[in-house]
């Protein structure tokens, strides 16, 4: 490029400039041109000198504080790099707005939310109130008459307040969360930006730290500026949002309370657990996975109480619970089935093996003989009608018969008996079913732990041979 | 040398050039060059913001050789500026020197 050519094309890049400043800043780079050739330099080497030309033109410009963007009708080429680098900087800022917001914010947001559902089935409660209450009021004045038409309307007007209510609940959430989580990442990004441009203007030469901080200060300032002319009516709805989250602190203690009783008989239930196992009973996969339970348990109760109260915690924090969180997940779907595994070892009291039952009949009592070490027969002269005979099991505290005589219920505290257990109640089982198939049984004499029933002599006869002689 | 030094302290430079004695533009180049090593081009555009700032001002010299030329004069707010960079400067570079002193101490 020669002098004319790089004085032309310069001429051209400002020409956004008076045609005077054109002049002067023409006349000063080509003096210096001449003045490297008088040197010795060749034209070209004097003209590389100035470097690129778009940069050299573009700092002149913008010690005018000018954008170049101005200065030219932009080329195709040009518009598609300028498109794409708005692009890129769109989903920069769209980046950088999404980083700043943590997963915590989200979590407690969508918390927030969650809680004002809730808020809002609650309220339907004060409101059903007043208008019962309020109908009730208006029938002692108006008569019954008047309540009658006015009942349709009252009621409409009623739900309209509920309903109005509770859209200004939700909004107010959903502002306040915007308001908590958002506002600072916006205010500093704002910031950022207000900065950006300013500095713009001053980047290509010295950029000092004074004039950013003014800037900083200025732009800061004006943000306090704005945010000082808060009318009434943002002030009373701050108030609202203060009351509102109060009283879902409240309402999320009110239900924590007895989730937190809970965990405590929990850790109470987990220690017997312990007992248990101590004493050789095979429950380990149920202790290891209540303790699961337990430590999952009070990992949500404390993110609840952080998230309630506000209590800030580092992010790592957080990350280690959600870490516990899923390694306990983890841990407690294998210990269910370990546990599952463990628990299908015993055989369970009330199981009911009806197909059994249905075979016997009350003359097969010889099928029931391990009975009589469990039961004795009672003559009960006091009713009139047949033979009362009264079955009371021989030991009262082992023994639990249900009211409708369907169940048996067998306790024992020696572990290693339940099968034996497990016979007599099968027997015991059979012998009142049989009884019941007859119609036999009067009733149940809860506390002397006894059954009444009525038989004709043939059958005392044999019920008492099988029973007791046997 | 790091171009953002450059950057830093080329205002710097200039207005101690132009306060020393009234100059014009060839030749301030020339001598800002022989400081600090820096793309011609980027001085012209600094002189005229500064200019344009009223840091400096310029008037036109007859010259024996040619076209009049343009000299750039330092102002009183150009030299109050020029004082407060300079203390800047020296204040920076001497909390920087003795901390790579240190640094170099403790090796």
């Amino acid at each position: 490029m020669n002098k004319n050519e790089f004085l032309n094309q310069l001429r051209k890049k400002l020409s956004v400039l008076s045609q005077d400043e054109i002049e002067e800043l023409i006349s000063e780079y080509s003096e210096h041109i001449e003045h490297k050739m008088s040197e010795g330099k060749s034209e070209e080497e004097a003209v590389n000198d100035f470097g690129d030309l778009g940069e050299l033109s573009r700092s002149i410009l913008q010690a005018y504080k000018l954008n170049d963007h101005y200065t030219n009708k932009p080329k195709f080429s040009e518009l598609i790099e300028k498109s794409s680098l708005t692009g890129r900087k769109f989903l920069k800022t769209f980046e950088e707005y999404y980083s700043k917001i943590s997963l915590s914010e989200v979590f407690k947001f969508l918390i927030l939310i969650i809680l004002s559902f809730g808020c809002v089935a609650l309220l339907k409660f004060p409101f059903m109130l007043f208008r019962s209450i309020s109908l009730w009021f208006l029938e002692i004045i108006f008569g019954y008459n008047f309540i009658s038409y006015f009942n349709g309307i009252w009621t409409f007007v009623v739900n309209a307040m509920y309903y109005l209510c509770s859209i200004l609940l939700m909004i107010s959430v959903v502002h306040f969360g915007q308001q908590r989580y958002m506002h600072i990442t916006h205010q500093s990004q704002n910031l950022s930006k207000k900065l950006d441009v300013k500095v713009d203007e001053v980047k290509e030469d010295v950029v000092s730290e004074e004039i950013i901080d003014k800037v900083k200060k200025e732009v800061i300032y004006k943000e306090k500026k704005t945010g000082g002319f808060k009318s009434f009516i943002t002030n009373l709805v701050n108030l609202f949002y203060f009351m509102i989250i109060w009283s879902l602190r409240l309402l999320i203690l009110a239900i924590l309370f007895p989730v937190l009783i809970g965990l405590v008989i929990g850790l109470f239930m987990w220690g017997m657990l312990v007992f248990l196992v101590l004493s050789k009973v095979p429950l380990v996969g149920v202790m290891f996975t209540s303790g699961m339970g337990l430590v999952f348990g009070g990992c949500i109760l404390f993110i609840i109480f952080a998230f309630t109260f506000g209590i800030k915690l580092k992010s790592w924090k957080y990350s280690r619970i959600f870490i516990i969180l899923l390694i306990t997940l983890i841990l407690g779907g294998f210990g269910t089935i370990w546990s599952l595994h463990e628990l299908s070892q015993f055989e369970w009291i009330n199981q009911e093996e009806e197909n059994i039952v249905q075979e016997y009949q009350l003359n097969d009592f010889e099928k029931i003989s391990l009975v009589n070490t469990w039961a004795q027969l009672e003559i009960d002269n006091s009713l009139e009608e047949g033979v009362i005979v009264c079955i009371i099991p021989k030991m009262n505290d082992q023994l639990n018969i249900s009211n409708d005589y369907k169940n048996l219920l067998i306790a024992n505290s020696d572990y290693s008996e339940v099968n034996e257990i497990n016979q007599i109640r099968r027997n015991l089982t059979k012998l009142f079913d049989a009884l019941k198939e007859r119609k036999l049984i009067l009733s149940y004499d809860d506390y002397s732990n006894r059954i009444v029933i009525r038989v004709n002599e043939k059958d005392f006869d044999a019920l008492q041979k099988r029973l007791i002689y046997n | 040398m790091n171009a953002q030094f450059k950057k830093g302290v080329l205002e710097l430079v200039v207005m101690v050039v132009v306060d020393e004695a009234d100059i014009y533009g060839y030749e301030l180049v020339k001598t800002v060059c022989e400081i600090i090593q820096v793309n011609e081009g980027t001085i012209y555009p600094l002189l005229k913001r500064m200019t344009l700032e009223k840091y400096f001002e310029t008037y036109l010299r007859e010259s024996t050789e040619g076209p009049p030329r343009k000299y750039y004069r330092i102002t009183s707010l150009g030299k109050e500026e020029m004082i407060k960079l300079k203390k800047e400067w020296l204040d920076f570079s001497k909390s920087i020197n003795t901390f790579l002193e240190k640094g170099e101490n403790h090796e």
